[in-house]
C-alpha cells in the first residue's frame, strides 16, 4: 500500500467502469474554461485592432469601427 | 478614511491598472489550487462505498453549483450598487460577471447528467433542484440578452439590474429545494451547522476544487471587467492609452495582459 488508490495507469483512467462519465465531466469543464479564456483573447485583440484601423494603420482583420460616443463627435 | 479609498478605487483609471494585478494573482491561484485538488480528487481520495469512482465527479460538480449561485448574488449585487448609486464601475462589475455564471451554470448541470445518469439512471429529471438550477442558466442568459439590446449601456445596466434583482429569489429555491420538496437530488453534504457527511480527504479536495474555480471566476471577470471598462471608456485619453498598449502587446500574450500604465487622474477629469 503506498497510499495511493490507483495500481495501474489504464485502472485509472477507466475509473472502475465510470471513465465516461467523471473524465466527460472534468473534460467539459476543462473545454468551457479554455473557451472562456480564448475568447477574451479574441476580444482583446478586437480592441486593438479597432484602434490600429482607426489610427490609419493597417489592421489584421477588418474590424468594426468604433462607434463615436457623443464626446468624440462633439470634438 | 474608508470610504474615500472606496470611491478612489471606484474610479475606472484606478480599477483598471490593479485589477489586472490582480486578475494575474487569482489565475496563479486558480492553477495552484486546482493542481492540489485534482491530485486529491483523482488520485489520493478512496473509492467511494455506494458509488464507486462516478462520485469522483463531486470535484467539479459542486465547485460550479455553488459558483453558478455565488456568482448570481454577487452579481445582483453589484447591480443593485450600479442601480442605487449611479455607480458605472458597479454596473460593469455585475455585467463581466454574466458570463461567467452562465458558463458555471451550464456546467453544474452537464456535470450533474454525466452523474445523474450512472447513479439515478436518468440523464435528467423535472424536480425542484434541477429545475430551478436551469431557471438560473434562463435567468443569466436573460440578463446578457437584455443587456446586449439596449444601445445605451447605462440604461442597459439599469435594466439588467432590475431582472437580476427580480431574479435573487430564485437563489435561496435553489439552495433549499432539496429541503423544501422530496427530490431526487441528495441533500447537501457540506454545511455550516453540522459535521460534513464525507469522508476528510474527500471533502479536502472538493474545497480546494471550489477555491479554485473562486479564484478562476476572480481572474475571469476582472479581465473581462477591464475590457468592458475600455470599452466604455473609450473617450477617455487613460483609456485611449491603455488601448494602444494593448495593440502594442504581442501574440503571445495571456488574456487580459495590459498595461502597468498607472492612473493620470487629472487628464482623465479634464
Amino acid at each position: 500500500m503506498n497510499g495511493l488508490t490507483w495500481e495501474t495507469l489504464s485502472a485509472w483512467l477507466a475509473m472502475g467502469g465510470y471513465g465516461l462519465y467523471v473524465w466527460g465531466s472534468l473534460g467539459m469543464c476543462a473545454a468551457v474554461f479554455a473557451c472562456e479564456l480564448l475568447s477574451l483573447r479574441a476580444q482583446r485583440h478586437a480592441l486593438a485592432n479597432v484602434d490600429a484601423e482607426a489610427a490609419g494603420g493597417a489592421a489584421q482583420t477588418p474590424a468594426r469601427r468604433p462607434v463615436l460616443t457623443q464626446q468624440e463627435q462633439d470634438a | 478614511m474608508a470610504a474615500q479609498t472606496l470611491f478612489r478605487f471606484a474610479a475606472p483609471q484606478t480599477f483598471y491598472p490593479l485589477a489586472g494585478r490582480l486578475a494575474w494573482l487569482a489565475a496563479g491561484s486558480a492553477v495552484v489550487l486546482a493542481a492540489i485538488g485534482l491530485w486529491i480528487g483523482l488520485v489520493i481520495a478512496p473509492t467511494d462505498a455506494q458509488q464507486g469512482e462516478a462520485y469522483r465527479i463531486i470535484f467539479v460538480h459542486v465547485p460550479a453549483a455553488w459558483m453558478s449561485m455565488l456568482i448570481y448574488l454577487v452579481m445582483a449585487g453589484w447591480a443593485a450598487v450600479g442601480l442605487v448609486f449611479n455607480a458605472r464601475l458597479a454596473s460593469t462589475l455585475a455585467r463581466a460577471l454574466a458570463p461567467t455564471g452562465a458558463l458555471m451554470t451550464f456546467l453544474a448541470l452537464w456535470t450533474g447528467a454525466l452523474w445523474g445518469k450512472p447513479t439515478w439512471g436518468t440523464w435528467w429529471v423535472w424536480d425542484a433542484r434541477l429545475t430551478s438550477e436551469l431557471m438560473l442558466l434562463f435567468l443569466y442568459l436573460g440578463f446578457l440578452a437584455l443587456h446586449g439590446a439596449i444601445e445605451d449601456p447605462r440604461r442597459a445596466d439599469r435594466a439588467a439590474a432590475l431582472l437580476a434583482l427580480v431574479g435573487v429569489v430564485n437563489v435561496p429555491i435553489i439552495y433549499f429545494s432539496v429541503i423544501w420538496w422530496n427530490t431526487l437530488h441528495q441533500g447537501a453534504s457540506v454545511s455550516l451547522t453540522r459535521a460534513p457527511s464525507m469522508a476528510t480527504t474527500m471533502l479536502a479536495g472538493m474545497l480546494v476544487m471550489a477555491l479554485a474555480f473562486w479564484m478562476y471566476t476572480i481572474a475571469v471577470t476582472l479581465w473581462r471587467a477591464r475590457l468592458l471598462v475600455l470599452e466604455r471608456e473609450a473617450h477617455a485619453p487613460w483609456a485611449q492609452r491603455a488601448r494602444k498598449a494593448l495593440a502594442g502587446k504581442g501574440e503571445g500574450a495571456g488574456p487580459g495582459m495590459g498595461s502597468k500604465l498607472g492612473p493620470s487622474v487629472g487628464e482623465a477629469m479634464r
